[in-house]
């Protein structure tokens, strides 16, 4: 059964079947060629999986980061981190990751942040003479930052799954991505020297200040996110609507630069982008059900601890796998299939699931800049209007630190799980 | 061809604003559950059922038209390495394949509202077909919009041979 199930994902996905859609296929081929199982099992899992409040925090989260877009604050943000760090070399590239990093503690999505950071951002550095391909690479890098920080959609998935406290995972986000984003920046940095990128003047603090009064409200959004999650007041799900009605009152009332004329557009993509999301969690859930009721984990569990029982080297062999299969797997369907099966063998070796599940996300971001198939490179390459083959060189001295970033946040579980435990969050 | 093209676009594009209106009604509804606990000191003891179930809707409805707009991502690479004719009969397979999925989403969704259908949801106590038949309302609009794509397909290729 487990040979149909992987055999006719394969399959599907090899002719383009569309994601969420080849997972629920195979489920049902395996289903319907055990003949044990009743089908009528698939729609009631995927009803399951799309019923719950935890979830709820996605289309809230991606809305409020929509407002936010269209209601001038992505600009306010670049202009903000511009008077902070634009006089180094290679300051634009520096203003792309710092932005990118204000805007993950906004949105919850890597797409998202290089949407919308780099729209402003990738243009200006070509006018700057930067050359596309480092301006996209950079761009595309920086906007994984936007899972990583929080709030993030693949965190909230993974605590779904768990049990582990989604605020305590967002918690655990914070200083891995503040590593990963003064890495991108050091190789940012390195690249620019070399090629002499120069930076902006030093501005004045006046400037600083006027810019940083400018975005003040758009800085305010996570303060009330995390706040209200670590005072216990909200659960992540009301913390995200709250930034909705936030992201809707700053963006008409205060800087007055979103019109009622937009609203629809906004909700439609909100509802797009979730329900691409909720979709493919309602299938995959099925296709991880059989796998549990396959006992794959308990398998998995058994061949990866015959190899080795020590935690080393049992978690540089998942980091493997996982950069494998993130470079070809859509995050959301990685998260929902691989958690079950790697869980038991995680908790067997000691590993905290926290500190995984920081990990994984973290691993699984890379996988979204990785060619040939990575969400973030596609959305750059759009914005750049280059192909992927040219951005292909760029991008690899990105990969290879955040691939070092990964070794350090295993082997460190420290810089995951300090700040949760420190607020008392886990 | 045209005509059904239209029509679709048409429904389609109901849908959008039903899914828009919805999506409001989430944020307001869990907007006030926030509102009541901390202002009124009160909980509303429908407010996160309602809010789910609203969201099973979004998540379905939504999808259809994801399907509609041809936006859900799947894996490209190996499609992009075929010659443009076996390209265009790939395509045409896939999205049968789509539709036979979403033929099965319409016929387990509609049993599945037999056997839940007498039940009732806990806090607002309506039926639970309520809920449930977002998968079977879903089914069909996209079982419908795939049709329409493979043909699309068939004929397409039709204008090139001429």
């Amino acid at each position: 059964m487990t040979t149909v199930l992987f055999a006719s994902l394969i399959l599907f996905f090899v002719i383009n079947v569309p994601i969420a859609i080849a997972i629920g296929l195979a489920s049902v081929a395996a289903i319907l060629f055990s003949g044990a199982i009743p089908p009528i099992v698939i729609v009631q899992k995927m009803f399951t999986a799309a019923d719950s409040f935890p979830l709820m925090a996605v289309p809230f989260f991606i809305l409020a980061g929509s407002l936010m877009e269209f209601g001038g604050i992505s600009r306010r943000l670049v202009e903000f981190a511009n008077s902070i760090v634009g006089r180094f070399s290679g300051g634009l590239a520096f203003v792309a990751i710092i932005a990118s990093m204000f805007f993950g503690a906004i949105s919850g999505a890597a797409v998202a942040t290089v949407a919308a950071i780099g729209t402003i951002l990738i243009p200006a550095m070509v006018r700057r003479g930067y050359d596309k391909p480092f301006a996209t690479a950079v761009q595309a890098t920086a906007g994984t930052l936007g899972v990583m920080i929080p709030p993030s959609i693949p965190m909230i998935i993974y605590g779904v799954l768990t049990g582990v406290s989604i605020g305590a995972l967002f918690m655990g986000g914070i200083l891995p991505g503040i590593l990963v984003g003064c890495s991108l920046m050091f190789v940012a940095w390195l690249i620019s020297r070399k090629k002499g990128y120069h930076g902006d003047e030093k501005p004045t603090l006046g400037r600083i200040w006027q810019t940083f009064k400018q975005a003040i409200l758009a800085l305010m959004m996570p303060v009330i996110i995390l706040g209200g999650i670590y005072g216990g007041v909200f659960t992540p799900t009301e913390a995200a609507v709250v930034a909705v009605v936030y992201g809707f009152i700053v963006g008409f009332f205060i800087y007055k630069e979103l019109h009622l004329s937009q609203l629809k557009n906004i909700l439609v993509t909100t509802v797009m982008g979730t329900s691409m999301i909720m979709f493919i969690i309602a299938t995959s859930s099925v296709f991880s059900w059989i796998l549990t009721a396959e006992q794959v984990p308990q398998a998995v569990a058994e061949v990866i601890l015959s190899i080795s029982k020590n935690p080393v080297v049992i978690l540089t062999l998942i980091n493997i796998l996982l950069l494998f299969l993130g470079t070809f797997m859509e995050t959301v369907a990685a998260i929902i299939i691989l958690v079950p099966v790697l869980l038991p063998v995680i908790t067997q070796i000691g590993v905290d699931p926290l500190h995984f599940g920081i990990v994984l996300v973290v691993n699984l971001a890379i996988g979204m800049v990785t060619p040939p198939l990575g969400v973030c490179l596609f959305i750059g390459c759009s914005i750049a209007d280059i192909k992927l083959e040219d951005i292909t060189r760029a991008v690899w001295p990105f990969i290879l630190i955040m691939v070092v970033d990964v070794l350090l946040l295993t082997y460190l579980p420290w810089i995951s799980t300090v700040l949760p435990k420190l607020t008392g969050l886990y | 061809m045209i005509l059904l093209k239209k029509l679709l676009n048409g429904l389609n594009r109901i849908v959008e604003y039903a899914v828009s209106l919805l999506l409001i009604v989430m944020v307001v509804v869990v907007f006030l559950q926030v509102i009541f606990r901390f202002v009124l000191h009160s909980s509303l003891p429908w407010s996160e059922e309602l809010s789910r179930y609203i969201l099973v809707w979004i998540s379905f409805l939504g999808a259809s038209i994801g399907v509609k707009r041809g936006a859900h991502i799947g894996v490209e690479v190996v499609v992009n390495m075929l010659p443009p004719k076996m390209k265009k009969g790939v395509a045409f397979l896939a999205t049968l394949c789509a539709a036979v999925f979403f033929a099965l989403m319409v016929i387990y969704g509609r049993r599945i509202l037999f056997i839940v259908s007498g039940q009732r949801s806990p806090a607002m106590e309506i039926s639970m077909g309520i809920p449930y038949s977002a998968i079977f309302v879903s089914g069909v609009l996209m079982f419908i919009y795939s049709i329409e794509q493979a043909l699309s397909i068939v004929v397409g290729r039709r204008d090139e041979a001429i």
